[in-house]
């Protein structure tokens, strides 16, 4: 019997967490008393923003303290006995899923899953039938399966479903081509599934490609999530499948009627039928794969829009809160999760609002009693601003470059799964045949720069208020400074 | 060759962007420098004055009809009021009847010829003004039917500070906008209202400045009266800006001016 503990805080940190709620709150009281409306579209925009950013907030802020504050008595136990898996002789398959991806990327990872101790049987799932592959496998001793045209469909969860008619074992691990398993993967991870609950034991997706820009954001970015979000929801039995590194018991994915048939993020969706049917899953904190990072503009957007489609199309299909078979908790670890894509609303607004207050000198607060505006605004942001710092050590500029970049992706899934648009599944580093016209991707990115650098000329032609249009100029300035990072080192690399 | 084009796509929409950007700061910024200049216009407003001339029955008689109205135009000679006399005609009528006495003819000839002041026609161009008489009244010798304001001698009276004066005086190029025609007029600055020209010594706040209308024909439209505001272009303003290029393209095309 063992518990896995998070990593223990800094006292600093515990401070800005219990903090965070009276700035908060002094914020909220602030502005969304509609007395200290300014221009009343603009405030309309200023709180739906607000309350975007404040209820995402306040949801992680929930999911980190809960998770701290539980005594240890109240926690989660997990049955942990190594011996086990040696008692038992397991049978277990790896499967990789590719489509179309580069061999190179197949290679690496294939080899080093081959190589994993504890008898295991790997895999290659083609969907794009590449002769290369597949003389690829023969050669290190995988085994072969390209998914023919008859079985098209569901693109990932479809190619492991087909995979999964001629596997006969108990447990499989599934790796994305780009993530290469640690040797011992299969030892760490096995030991859980002597609890018959367990369907899914879940570890951390790690970039190592932190070189390039974009990665090292999209890095960054994932560190919260899994350093505090998902060791946080497995106290809930809620953390979730991210599609790779993981293993699944496969009595139990065939008791839900095989890997969730969707276009995409059949993660979460499967991990959620899983809990529906009362299984557990497990998220174990320890690097055991490490995996690239999409490192070009394009291929990062693709995978952004791709996570965000899921959080939406489970936000507006299959609500968590309104899905009979999870527990409470569950349900709002769900939800919590599925929230988090509406951010990308309050990037947007955040970042047109004060090119607005530049350009037509108008401002959604009521500016005329000086800076009071200012004394709510500015413990708020702190709070906002120093919370990373203190849960991640450090925040790089790549990291809120990207995560303020990717609004784009974020915004068109949201629509897309609103207008139900069909989707293709493009993986995220296979190799693209079709023009690549890059401004079909960063035509917003660019606009605002454009128009952020015009509207500090525009804004200080005869300013109205030195000290508003200073602080705007500012942030309008920062703003421009990280889109235009992540442009400029998304185009370079 | 997929390289080439997408250059060029890219190109192009970076292109779309770009002028999509420029257009939105472009247009804040017109509508700023539009507030600007409303705001720091000189206001100087100044009145129309005009010559009345004021058009006298020459006969008594009746009025039996007007020919005009106030604020018609009017040209030179033109009719603008019939008068009867039926007094006259028949003491014409009855001295004709004399015929072989020349006393009496003469004196039928020289009421005819009064018969001809019956008839009231502009001494000048100009404008109607008041109307004194109505159809059916009578008038009187020598009494004001109307009054015209001539389209001569058409000036324009502004009340300028000292300041404001010295820079009018270096100017060449002064105009007065009416509201109510929505239109400028190019002026030039005559001189100095008689009592302004005494008080200029003494330091009077407000000199009287008399300006002359460049096109004469211009100044006909405008009332006696009538508020102008007036422009002073400066030299400076003259020159074209590139900021001017931006607003006066977006004051043409999206009316953003109030």
């Amino acid at each position: 019997m063992r518990t896995i503990k998070t990593k223990k805080l800094q006292n600093t940190a515990l401070l800005f967490i219990l903090l965070a709620p009276f700035t908060i709150l002094y914020y909220a009281v602030y502005v969304f008393n509609p007395v200290n409306a300014g221009n009343i579209y603009l405030y309309i925009l200023q709180i739906v923003a607000d309350f975007i950013a404040i209820v995402v907030l306040g949801t992680l802020w929930l999911t980190i303290l809960l998770d701290l504050i539980l005594p240890e008595y109240h926690k989660r136990e997990y049955r942990y006995k190594k011996a086990w898996i040696e008692e038992n002789k397991l049978r277990v398959g790896v499967f990789i899923p590719v489509a179309n991806e580069p061999i190179e990327i197949i290679r690496k990872t294939v080899i080093n899953a081959v190589k994993m101790d504890y008898l295991h049987e790997t895999c290659i799932l083609d969907d794009g039938k590449s002769a290369e592959v597949e003389a690829f496998a023969k050669e290190v001793g995988a085994f072969y399966i390209a998914r023919p045209a008859h079985a098209k469909g569901y693109a990932k969860s479809g190619n492991l479903n087909y995979g999964l008619k001629f596997f006969h074992g108990e447990f499989f691990a599934v790796f994305d081509a780009d993530h290469i398993p640690k040797k011992t993967f299969l030892t760490e991870l096995l030991p859980f599934f002597e609890n018959e609950k367990v369907a899914l034991v879940q570890t951390p997706q790690h970039f190592v490609n932190t070189h390039s820009f974009i990665a090292s954001g999209t890095a960054q970015a994932q560190d919260v999530f899994y350093k505090y979000v998902q060791p946080a929801k497995n106290s809930s039995n809620a953390s979730f499948c991210v599609g790779t590194n993981m293993i699944y018991r496969k009595s139990s994915i065939e008791a839900i009627g095989g890997i969730a048939k969707v276009n995409h993020s059949e993660d979460v969706w499967t991990t959620i039928m899983l809990h529906e049917k009362g299984f557990e899953s497990i998220f174990y904190n320890k690097i055991l794969a490490e995996g690239i990072a999409p490192e070009t503009i394009n291929a990062f957007f693709r995978q952004q829009n791709r996570w965000a489609r899921g959080g939406f199309s489970l936000f507006f299909t299959h609500n968590p809160l309104f899905v009979s078979g999870l527990t409470s908790d569950q349900k709002l670890q769900y939800f919590f999760s599925n929230l988090h894509y509406f951010g990308a609303f309050s990037v947007l607004i955040y970042i047109t609002l004060p090119i607005f207050y530049l350009l037509f000198g108008l401002h959604p607060m009521n500016l005329s009693h000086g800076n009071i505006w200012l004394e709510h605004y500015v413990p708020y942001f702190l709070t906002v601003y120093f919370l990373p710092i203190f849960l991640l050590g450090s925040l790089r500029l790549s990291t809120i470059s990207t995560s303020m970049a990717s609004f784009y992706p974020y915004i068109k899934a949201f629509f897309s799964v609103v207008l139900k648009n069909h989707y293709t599944w493009v993986a995220t580093e296979s190799k693209r045949k079709s023009l690549s016209v890059i401004m079909t991707d960063i035509w917003p990115h660019v606009f605002i720069i454009i128009l952020s650098l015009l509207s500090v000329l525009v804004g200080w032609f005869n300013p109205v208020d030195i000290v508003t249009t200073s602080i705007t100029t500012f942030w309008v300035l920062m703003n421009a400074y990280f889109l235009f990072a992540f442009i400029k080192n998304g185009l370079t690399e | 060759m997929k390289r080439f084009w997408s250059i060029i796509l890219n190109i192009l929409f970076f292109t779309i962007v770009a002028v999509l950007a420029i257009s939105v700061a472009t247009i804040a910024l017109t509508k700023k420098v539009n507030e600007y200049r409303a705001e720091n216009t000189n206001d100087i407003h100044g009145v129309v004055v005009k010559q009345i001339v004021p058009v006298l029955a020459l006969s008594d008689g009746i009025v039996t009809s007007i020919k005009v109205k106030t604020g018609d135009h009017v040209k030179k000679g033109q009719v603008l009021v019939r008068i009867d006399n039926p007094m006259l005609r028949s003491k014409i009528n009855s001295l004709k009847e004399f015929k072989d006495n020349v006393s009496a003819q003469t004196e039928a000839k020289v009421a005819e010829e009064e018969l001809k002041n019956l008839i009231i026609v502009s001494s000048v161009d100009g404008i109607v003004g008041e109307i004194t008489i109505t159809e059916g009244g009578p008038v009187n010798d020598l009494s004001k039917a109307m009054e015209i304001y001539s389209s001569e001698h058409v000036r324009f009276l502004s009340e300028l500070t000292v300041e404001e004066y010295q820079q009018v005086q270096k100017l060449q190029n002064i105009k007065a906008y009416s509201a109510r025609l929505n239109q400028s007029f190019q002026v030039k600055a005559e001189k100095l209202k008689p009592e302004a020209e005494e008080d200029k010594e003494i330091n009077a706040k407000k000199l009287g400045l008399y300006f002359v209308f460049a096109d004469k024909s211009d100044a006909a439209s405008l009332l006696h009266n009538e508020d102008l505001e007036l422009k002073v272009v400066t030299d400076e303003d003259q020159i074209n800006k590139p900021i001017d290029f931006f607003v006066n393209f977006w004051n043409g095309l999206l009316s953003l001016k109030e």
